[in-house]
């Protein structure tokens, strides 16, 4: 865990009144039996029930260059499909949060594309110049907004040096429950945290896998026998602006 | 001293016509006025009536701040279930959104002139594939002593 990270992963959880909580969900299945809430005044209550953002992972991506086919978009159609980013035909200004990038090497000529969205960094700037602390890593790698604390300053938007946060300028309507997004705020790739949370992969990754190349590889950096671990230790594989240090969960190989 | 007079006549006009008006509004015994307030499709709510009356809006951000750091993922109690079990109807049976003053949450909030917030970036309807809720998800999570308290919000 980075130290930057580390100050503004979390707060403490375990307040006081998620107690009850506790009684009715997790000590009847953990097969406690308490006959008042009393004794669970010594009990940190979250600490013995929640699920957390666990900071055992790190969540990361690989991306195959060579399998990733100049003019195919399936990657940002699912995005924005999953987090309803609906724009006003307004490219400049519109929500982005992946976008493909088209490469030239002019030496020999030789062309590739790539999706390019939040390198979802373990050394983030946008979380070192966040003002308000809005701009977050969470526990497992995940870097997000948290845009309850957004001023919507763009310090992170200057930050960023793969241009992947988005400022929303317009008020929005309808909204997926999961990704709320409004007017004022910055936004960015989230690697579709509520998706992995319920233990599923990123859109783009299954769009990826199901409509066009299989492209992407999505799992946990940490975990050695993981399927995005055994590639990277196996092949040649990079990261975008290395020379930053920014230490990147999404990876390239073929690039 | 035509002011006297027409001025006792003006109150008196007045007040039958606010009588009138404020009709619509009045408590059973007629005496104060109360928003109407959406009746929910779900069953029981996550606390009882006096502690959400006083302190939705303290559970929702502490519910917020632990789910969205990742502190707690297992929270199931969301604004979005919120807004699904509390969703009002219009007469071709499609959701309100908080721009109608059906809307639940403007019933209150316009009676008590509360600016809301959430719905700048928090949908004010419920998603189009989540299923009509007809029974509470959530069992009594709060009671009234437990229910947070605003003197620990700000």
């Amino acid at each position: 865990m980075s130290k930057f990270g580390g100050n503004k992963t979390a707060p403490e959880a375990g307040f006081d009144f998620s107690r009850r909580r506790f009684l009715t969900g997790a000590a009847a299945t953990a097969g406690v039996v308490l006959a008042t809430g009393v004794m669970l005044y010594g009990v940190p209550a979250s600490a013995a029930s929640s699920r957390q953002a666990d900071g055992t992972k790190r969540w990361g991506m690989l991306i195959d260059v060579n399998k990733c086919e100049a003019g195919c978009d399936v990657c940002v159609h699912a995005c924005g499909q999953e987090n309803g980013l609906t724009g006003f035909d307004r490219p400049k200004s519109d929500a982005q949060w992946i976008r493909k990038v088209n490469l030239t090497d002019k030496a020999t000529g030789k062309e590739q594309s790539l999706p390019v969205m939040c390198q979802h960094c373990a050394e983030p700037p946008c979380v070192d110049v966040c003002p308000t602390g809005a701009s977050f890593k969470r526990a497992d790698g995940i870097v997000l907004v948290d845009k309850h604390n957004c001023i919507g300053c763009r310090y992170c938007v200057m930050a960023c040096p793969y241009k992947a946060r988005s400022f929303v300028h317009e008020d929005l309507k309808n909204q997926k429950s999961h990704a709320p997004r409004g007017k004022g705020t910055v936004e960015g790739c989230t690697m579709c945290v509520h998706r992995i949370d319920d233990g599923k992969s990123p859109a783009c990754v299954q769009a990826c896998a199901e409509k066009a190349g299989g492209a992407m590889i999505f799992g946990d950096l940490n975990d050695p026998t993981s399927e995005i671990s055994i590639a990277v230790s196996r092949y040649a594989t990079s990261q975008i602006r290395a020379d930053l240090s920014l230490n990147t969960g999404v990876r390239y190989q073929n690039l | 001293m035509l002011g006297k007079k027409t001025y006792i006549l003006f109150g008196l006009i007045a007040l039958v016509v606010l009588g009138f008006i404020g009709k619509q509004g009045q408590s059973d015994d007629g005496k104060i006025f109360v928003p109407t307030i959406p009746k929910a499709v779900g069953g029981e709510c996550v606390a009882p009536p006096e502690v959400m009356r006083k302190s939705h809006m303290v559970m929702l951000k502490h519910d917020r701040d632990l789910k969205v750091k990742g502190s707690n993922l297992d929270i199931d109690t969301s604004l979005k279930d919120c807004i699904a079990c509390h969703v009002v109807r219009d007469d071709v049976g499609a959701p309100v959104s908080v721009e109608s003053p059906k809307h639940f949450c403007r019933a209150c909030h316009d009676y008590a002139a509360v600016k809301i917030d959430c719905f700048s970036c928090h949908n004010s309807k419920p998603d189009e594939t989540m299923p009509m809720m007809t029974e509470s998800p959530h069992p009594i999570a709060w009671t009234e002593d437990e229910a947070p308290k605003d003197e620990e919000d700000e």
